[in-house]
């Protein structure tokens, strides 16, 4: 019983705070190439939300980019000791994932995009407008927005789409991208920025970016 | 119609240009409407980009190991996400309190001699009479119910811990807690659920067993006691892997729960 009120009590098993973020990964991945799988674990638990979306934005369906994060954890499990601690953790499990995903959209081009219905799990937008209140209502435009904005991203090619996705929403500098992605930092440039004016047109045509 | 200087505007906007030239695009700015326009046109993009939010994610993406699509695993993804967090914790505590397998109750058959029990267990030899068979097997079945309260007194003990766990998350809001409390009822619905047929499948295995034995004594019951053995030693080395897997799923959850204070947890 002792036992279970240990596990049951979050203060004795904290992370000791004084480590720094970067610091604490580090030490969860050095736990890892020894072959903790509990440290990799936690690796995955701060790494699965950002890597799933990224997945998610780029091949427009929960079953492929759930598919994908699996395959980007297992991977990156399987190869941890090839991992050189000199480099950062996110740059590594970006590029499995960015792989991971051109790679299928290479072997699988564009599935159908998922449905409003799908990523939030509600009704048709009609149906939900017709008895909702006015707070529900922006929400669910909203979505309707984000829906827009992933169908134009979605209609990129994969490599600006890429560009876009690491520089946008995982917020990383053209030099990581470039670090990521193995490619010159003079190509990240034109990529991200060619992405950009596509997805400007695209929204314009859809009446979102005028 | 375009301006030359319009192509420059997106790296402006992103601070990718040299600080001659970023000088030189701001006072343009203010006296060519194109690039205005394009600048604008930019920004709006930026917002709607802005608008695509993250997602949560459909299931937790933990790593057991080369094999990790056990049917355990799978089953697990198919839960919710908080009804998961209270299993990983109940499961670990319930390794700790109770333990899963029924690693106490063995057989051995040892030069014709037959050894039955949770404890210290009386012993008889090939040639005993089947009365004597009997009053063992009603010990074994009184040892195998004892057993099984202790289990469910333990149980009781669990779901008395994914209350306080409940308790530990007091900062969240009511619908958070509404929604725990459903987890702990459901735990406990369906671990009672679970619980039972385990117990009830226990019970019919060594009544079963008690049967055959009867039946086909004066045959082979030494051969057949060897496979109830060689069963629970399966049974035991199955309880072994999962242990293992609850193991590190409980470690999850408190990691879990140490990364998402109550009001980062508030949806």
């Amino acid at each position: 019983m002792e036992e279970a009120l240990r596990i049951g009590t979050s203060e004795e098993t904290r992370p000791p705070s004084a480590l720094s973020e970067a610091d604490q990964e580090l030490q969860w991945v050095i736990e890892a190439q020894k072959g903790d799988r509990v440290a990799f674990n936690r690796l995955v638990v701060r790494w699965q939300q950002a890597i799933y979306n990224l997945s998610l934005r780029m091949l427009r369906n929960p079953d492929d980019a759930s598919e994908a994060t699996q395959e980007t954890f297992l991977a990156a499990y399987r190869h941890i000791s090839r991992f050189r601690l000199e480099s950062k953790f996110s740059t590594w499990i970006y590029r499995i994932a960015s792989n991971q995903c051109l790679t299928r959209l290479r072997k699988k081009p564009d599935r159908p995009p998922h449905s409003l219905d799908q990523e939030g799990r509600a009704g048709p937008l009609s149906e939900q407008l017709a008895g909702g209140d006015s707070q529900q209502e922006k929400s669910l435009l909203r979505r309707e927005r984000s829906q827009w904005v992933r169908r134009a991203l979605g209609g990129l090619p994969p490599d600006q789409r890429m560009a876009i996705e690491l520089k946008v929403y995982q917020d990383l500098t053209f030099e990581e991208i470039s670090a990521v992605t193995e490619i010159p930092l003079s190509t990240v440039k034109s990529r991200f920025y060619a992405g950009l004016h596509g997805l400007k047109q695209r929204l314009q045509a859809c009446g979102m970016g005028d | 119609m375009d301006c030359r200087y319009s192509q420059d505007i997106a790296p402006y906007l992103m601070d990718d240009l040299p600080d001659a030239q970023r000088r030189k695009l701001s006072r343009h700015l203010q006296q060519c409407d194109i690039c205005r326009r394009e600048k604008a046109a930019l920004e709006q993009t930026f917002a709607a980009l802005g608008e695509v939010q993250d997602v949560p994610i459909p299931h937790h993406f933990f790593v057991a190991r080369d094999d990790s699509r056990l049917g355990l695993l799978q089953a697990w993804r198919r839960l919710s996400a908080l009804w998961k967090a209270g299993l990983a914790g109940a499961l670990a505590m319930l390794l700790t309190v109770a333990g899963l397998s029924a690693s106490g109750f063995q057989i051995e058959v040892d030069q014709g001699i037959v050894r039955a029990g949770f404890g210290p267990f009386p012993s008889l030899s090939p040639a005993v009479s089947e009365g004597q068979l009997r009053v063992l097997s009603d010990q074994v079945l009184v040892q195998v119910r004892d057993k099984l309260a202790t289990r469910d007194e333990a149980m009781a003990g669990l779901i008395r811990e994914v209350r306080l766990l409940d308790q530990r998350l007091q900062g969240l809001d009511q619908t958070q807690l509404r929604r725990l409390h459903a987890v702990a009822a459901d735990l406990e619905s369906q671990l009672s659920q679970a619980w039972r047929q385990d117990d009830q499948q226990a019970l019919q295995e060594v009544e079963q067993w008690m049967a055959q034995t009867y039946a086909d004594l004066r045959l082979d019951y030494l051969r057949r006691l060897s496979v109830v053995d060689a069963n629970l030693e399966q049974f035991a080395q199955r309880d072994s892997a999962l242990n293992q897997q609850v193991s590190f799923l409980g470690e999850a959850l408190v990691y879990t729960l140490d990364q998402r204070q109550p009001e980062k947890i508030s949806q």
